[in-house]
């Protein structure tokens, strides 16, 4: 046990209006919270015993209003709140009663001393989190992200669901309690030694995830509750996930490179500019209706800020499980810049500039062109072609390669990985499954002959 | 192309529209009666109404158009010949080599038997040319009403020309309501070549050669094979050779017109003595309307005759008759000029980011324009900025640019030191340790603008990052600067850009903060502009509901800043002033709205670090906010979660089974299995 820090299993995203849409009828809400504003859910000890009265008013309320509640758990203290719900952790009064399988840890150990194991356990109260979900949510959301949770529940490093319950509209669903260290402690010295344990685990939990065409969606550092010591984390946070082809419609990119191609070049765009070309006129600024009344091009842009694909914030309408690998990029990002969070957007727009500032404006016109639309640019921050990996790598390090402090060896396999992640094009875009084989992450340690297990039990 | 037609929405009809009442022949046609009309192909095509810029009989021959089609068909035919009135009506093609020279002489007769309805490109081609010279002209009304002039005088602005209040030499055309005097030119043709040219002579140099690309009228005389289109190209052609034509011998003549000067006192035999255009009022009205209006500018496309629907579907675009139909209503005509942006259209005049359908069949996906700053680092766009490691690059980090400033000014002060040293006896060493500080200087200057640093620089920005450093603001792992700041901005969005460095205005030095201002405060401020950074556009459906949350949040900011001298309405200014524009629902706000639904409070979270950190303020109320947010259930919005779940639609929602069958099933499903031996142990 590395550390001692009490930490969240699940903290539920607070999700906001997609702003584009809050006019229409159906609002969705999509939006999770921002890196920074939501990790403060990992109380420290002294928090948990410093209580705040509206806390503890809540959780009475709480108690008394779920029947039977207060039989089975006993509700320690608010550890994490969202849009959707408020994590309580609590402990587990009949966990003897119960098969634990999903408890990992428990099951390690007693792979070595199940004697001492059963004297010891019976007396060391049991910790969960119980996640309440807040009663305005519909029943619909809620049976999404359980039957989600259900289908994954022997998935390999995805937060296993224990139980839920319902009372009248009130649904709590129990979650292990999960050793984990708050990603800010950690990511300004992670090793890369350590990144390619980090993602091996990360990448098990999203490619059993996507093996069962289900979209995450908001793969985020936050949720992916990492152990360093143990080199495990768990996925967690389900609420926005969804299976891949819901929704779907038709975009530019789900059809063949070819026909791509003529449909680019038939299009009014195009053609637009190539009547400029042939009258030998530049093309004039670009002009947009003030009052538009085509209706607004709808996609699931469900996310976190700053971690969503280019494709995401195209609104493509056939998005598929390969955002959820652009995300875990720019968490890879984030450990080798040092930066967190690195992108750092208020919304789409600042993304995509965000992205622009990056790959430059050449292939984020590439990158839109595939899902069908046309970016026009002139902020002079965006070049043509944009920066290297390298370069703003060394940049964000405060590196300089003049002075012979250029990208180590290992940083530059790690930059090759993620550079895989992070592909414009999520068809070229390595898969979870693919990234599972790459040198990076078959270069960890343990990777070769010791099971990981073992390794984890050091 | 056919895509040539202004969108609807820019209809001139529209109440406010400045080109309103301005096409008195032309009927107004309603986009479902042209659409009418389109699919009646054996409906009458409608007049094209188009002006001529003839001299002479210019009046009378606009005055012949007319919904027939033969008339309109003559009209075409005339729209290039403008100086029409001396040449024989012969073969277009024998006269082609003479035309360079004198005036062209289309054949009329012939013309009049031919159907033109292809000759649209040339007659485009004969509009754009005129919306770019328009620009030289300078209009002279004379009797004319005022109401009708100040219009007019709009519209001429608006195409670039001038109107001069009193008639003079520089006058090109003068509008009027009397009768025109017959011209006296006809006599000396050379007159004609200097009227003509007057106010052609700087246009014509510089404009005409590039009015037409000579390939665009090479396709059409490939791809028509109508005698009558390609006699109308090559009239446009001839035409057009003949105005460059005129413009170089423009030299020659351009002292004539003063020899006849003022004989007489009325301003249109004046004009005519000077060369200068006269046109009747309807004429301009025409002009106008062509110039304008999307029912005459439409007109050659809308209603398609049957060659016309053929030829354009055999475009090379393959494109289908329906798309290029909206994308006209949406874009308006391609030919229009771009640089004049039509009534319903915002141009993007700053740095702007758009991303936008190829097709143009949704709204746009993207679209923020940007102020123009003078140095880019100014902008308020994302762009990488100089800040200490572990925080984001895309943020201005002023506790970190405010250290490499005071860096900078050690390095000053040494300079100067050393300058004085310099007049003292100093040792080698010394010399060497001051030169060595040096080369710093150029890296800091550099700022992002290249990504490097020295190696020294390198050390001190670790120092910056050192966590769990709070004098120098820099964030910690735990506790971030968020914590102090108020709830609302509450995130990672409160640091956003950072900094204004023009605040109405007035330049704001960067990196230095006034004294009486606090981190508190100055995140307040940095929050505000996070705001107008992220919300510049107008965005629809502000609702009351956040503009309250806003008033609050900055009610809330205020009680924080009261003890400075920053006030609400300061940073109400200042956002105002970093907004360019009236602020619409933030980002921040509708987030709060957000995370308000359901009863989340942050500010409760925020509210407890705070104390932890301000012990003055321990007792932090424990009055209840209201949650206000949204029932998916009730599809409701709420004001306050504990009243709305209590209220008897959500309860009934509750209570009734039928809403939870499907969730009670996978429930059944998720039981938690008992221990076997547990079960036995009970037994």
């Amino acid at each position: 046990m590395a550390t001692n820090e009490p930490v969240v299993v699940h903290e539920d995203e607070p999700q906001v209006y997609d702003e584009a849409e809050t006019e229409e009828a159906e609002q969705v809400m999509d939006e999770s919270r921002g890196p920074l504003e939501e990790s403060g859910c990992t109380h420290t000890d002294e928090s948990e015993e410093e209580m705040e009265d509206s806390v503890a008013e809540d959780m009475h309320r709480f108690e008394q209003s779920f029947k039977n509640i207060t039989q089975r758990y006993r509700l320690i203290n608010r550890i994490g709140e969202g849009t959707f719900s408020t994590v309580y952790k609590a402990e587990d009064l009949l966990y003897d009663q119960y098969e634990n399988d999903w408890n990992l840890e428990e099951k390690e150990n007693s792979w070595f001393s199940p004697q001492s194991k059963q004297r010891t356990c019976r007396r060391k109260p049991r910790f969960v989190a119980i996640k309440k979900i807040y009663v305005t949510s519909s029943p619909m959301r809620i049976f999404n992200e359980l039957d989600l949770l259900h289908d994954l529940r022997n998935s390999p490093n995805v937060c296993p669901l224990i139980t839920a319950f319902r009372c009248h509209d009130q649904v709590i669903a129990v979650l292990p309690y999960f050793q984990h260290r708050d990603f800010r402690d950690y990511f300004r010295d992670m090793t890369v030694s350590e990144m390619r344990s980090y993602f091996f685990s990360l990448f098990t939990a999203v490619q059993a995830v996507h093996e069962k065409k289900i979209i995450h969606r908001d793969i985020k550092p936050t949720n992916f509750l990492y152990s360093p010591t143990q080199r495990r984390g768990v996925l967690v946070d389900f609420g926005l996930a969804e299976r891949e082809g819901t929704d779907w419609h038709a975009c530019n990119c789900s059809y063949d490179e070819k026909e791509r191609r003529h449909r680019y070049q038939t299009s009014h765009y195009a053609s637009m500019k190539q009547q400029f070309r042939e009258a030998g006129q530049a093309p004039p600024p670009p002009t947009y209706p003030k009052e538009d009344t085509r209706h607004s091009r709808r996609a699931n842009r469900a996310g976190t800020r700053g971690f969503r694909a280019p494709e995401v914030l195209l609104k493509c309408t056939a998005q598929t499980v390969q955002i959820d690998v652009w995300s875990c990029g720019v968490i890879l990002l984030t450990l080798l810049s040092r930066r967190f969070p690195f992108f750092h957007s208020a919304d789409d727009i600042d993304a995509y500039i965000e992205l622009c500032t990056i790959f430059g404006r050449r292939r984020m016109m590439e990158a839109a062109i595939l899902h069908g639309q046309v970016l026009q640019t002139n902020i002079p921050t965006i070049s043509e072609s944009g920066h290297s990996w390298e370069k703003i790598l060394l940049w964000c390090t405060n590196r300089n390669k003049k002075d012979g402090a250029g990208l180590t060896e290992e940083e530059l396999e790690a930059v090759e990985f993620m550079k895989c992640c992070l592909e414009l094009d999520p068809l070229r875009r390595i898969t979870a499954e693919e990234a599972l084989r790459h040198p990076f992450i078959l270069g960890r340690e343990g990777a070769n002959g010791e099971s990981s297990e073992a390794m984890q039990l050091e | 192309m056919t895509s040539r037609r202004i969108p609807l929405a820019n209809n001139p009809n529209a109440a406010n529209s400045p080109f309103r009442n301005v096409a008195p022949i032309g009927g107004k046609r309603t986009r479902a009666q042209a659409a009418d009309a389109r699919e009646l192909v054996y409906g009458q095509p409608p007049a094209k109404k188009q002006i001529l810029d003839a001299e002479g009989d210019e009046n009378n021959e606009a005055r012949q158009f007319t919904r027939q089609t033969l008339s309109q068909q003559e009209a075409e035919g005339k729209v290039f010949m403008k100086r029409s009135g001396n040449a024989p009506p012969t073969a277009f093609e024998k006269k082609l080599a003479a035309a360079r020279e004198k005036k062209p002489a289309p054949p009329r007769s012939i013309e009049k038997t031919q159907r033109t309805t292809d000759s649209l490109d040339t007659i485009r081609q004969w509009q754009k040319h005129y919306r770019k010279v328009f620009p030289q002209f300078v209009f002279y009304f004379e009797s004319v009403p005022d109401d009708v002039r100040s219009k007019a005088s709009r519209q001429i602005n608006y195409l670039g020309a001038k109107e001069e209040k009193f008639f003079s030499k520089s006058v090109t055309h003068v509008v009027t309501t009397r009768a025109i005097p017959p011209e006296l030119h006809h006599t000396s043709p050379d007159d004609v070549h200097s009227t003509s040219s007057r106010h052609d002579q700087s246009a014509a140099e510089s404009t005409a050669p590039k009015t037409i690309d000579p390939s665009l009228l090479a396709r059409h005389q490939e791809a028509n094979i109508h005698g009558a289109q390609r006699r109308t190209a090559n009239l446009l052609e001839a035409t057009l050779q003949r105005r460059a034509h005129n413009g170089a011998a423009t030299s020659l003549h351009d002292v004539d017109p003063r020899r006849h000067a003022s004989q007489t006192t009325d301003i249109l035999t004046k004009a005519r003595e000077l060369g200068i255009k006269i046109w009747a009022l309807e004429k301009f009205q025409r002009m106008m309307s062509t110039m304008f209006n999307t029912e005459t500018g439409e007109q050659p496309n809308g209603p398609l005759t049957r060659s016309h629907a053929i030829t354009s579907l055999k475009q090379p675009k393959e494109a289908e008759l329906q798309q290029l139909l909206r994308n006209e209503k949406l874009n308006g005509p391609a030919d229009r000029d771009m640089a004049v942006a039509t009534q319903d259209t915002c141009p993007l005049r700053g740095y702007y980011i758009y991303v936008h359908d190829m097709d143009e069949k949704t709204r746009p996906v993207m679209v923020r324009d940007y102020t123009k700053v003078a140095v880019k680092e100014e902008g308020k766009w994302p762009q990488f900025r100089l800040s200490s490691i572990g925080r984001c690059p895309f943020i201005e980090d002023h506790s970190h640019t405010r250290k490499l400033r005071e860096e900078e000014r050690r390095q000053a002060a040494m300079e100067r030191e050393r300058k004085i040293a310099e007049h003292a006896p100093r040792t080698r060493a010394q010399a060497a340790a001051l030169e060595g500080a040096n080369p710093e200087q150029g890296a800091l200057t550099e700022r992002q603008a290249n990504m490097r640093r020295s190696p020294r620089k390198l050390s001190m920005d670790k120092d910056a990052a050192k966590p769990l450093d709070p004098p120098k603001g820099i964030p910690s792992k735990r506790t971030n600067s968020i914590d102090s700041m108020p709830p609302l901005f509450g995130s990672a969005q409160a640091n956003v850009r950072g900094m204004p460095r023009y605040v109405g205005g007035e330049p704001v030095a960067s990196g230095v903060q006034p004294s009486n201002i606090t981190s508190a405060i100055r995140s307040q401020i940095v929050s505000s502009n996070a705001i107008s950074s992220t919300a510049p556009g107008a965005r629809m459906g502000t609702s009351k509901e956040i503009h309250a949350l806003k008033r609050k949040v900055l009610e809330r900011g205020t009680s924080v800043a009261s003890n400075h001298t920053i006030t609400s309405s300061y940073l109400n200014d200042m956002r105002a002033a970093l907004n360019g524009e009236a602020p619409p629902a933030t980002r921040a706000a509708k987030r709060k709205a957000q995370e308000t639904l359901g009863g989340i409070n942050e500010e409760e979270e925020d509210e407890g670090r705070r104390r932890k950190a301000q012990p003055p303020r321990k007792k932090a109320a424990v009055e209840r906010e209201l949650k206000p947010g949204y029932c998916e259930n009730c599809r409701d919005k709420f004001d306050d979660f504990d009243q709305h779940i209590l209220s008897r639609k959500h309860r009934k929602f509750a209570l009734s089974p039928e809403n939870w069958s499907e969730l009670d099933a996978l429930l059944g499903k998720l039981e938690r299995p008992l221990k076997t031996q547990h079960v036995s142990s009970e037994a």
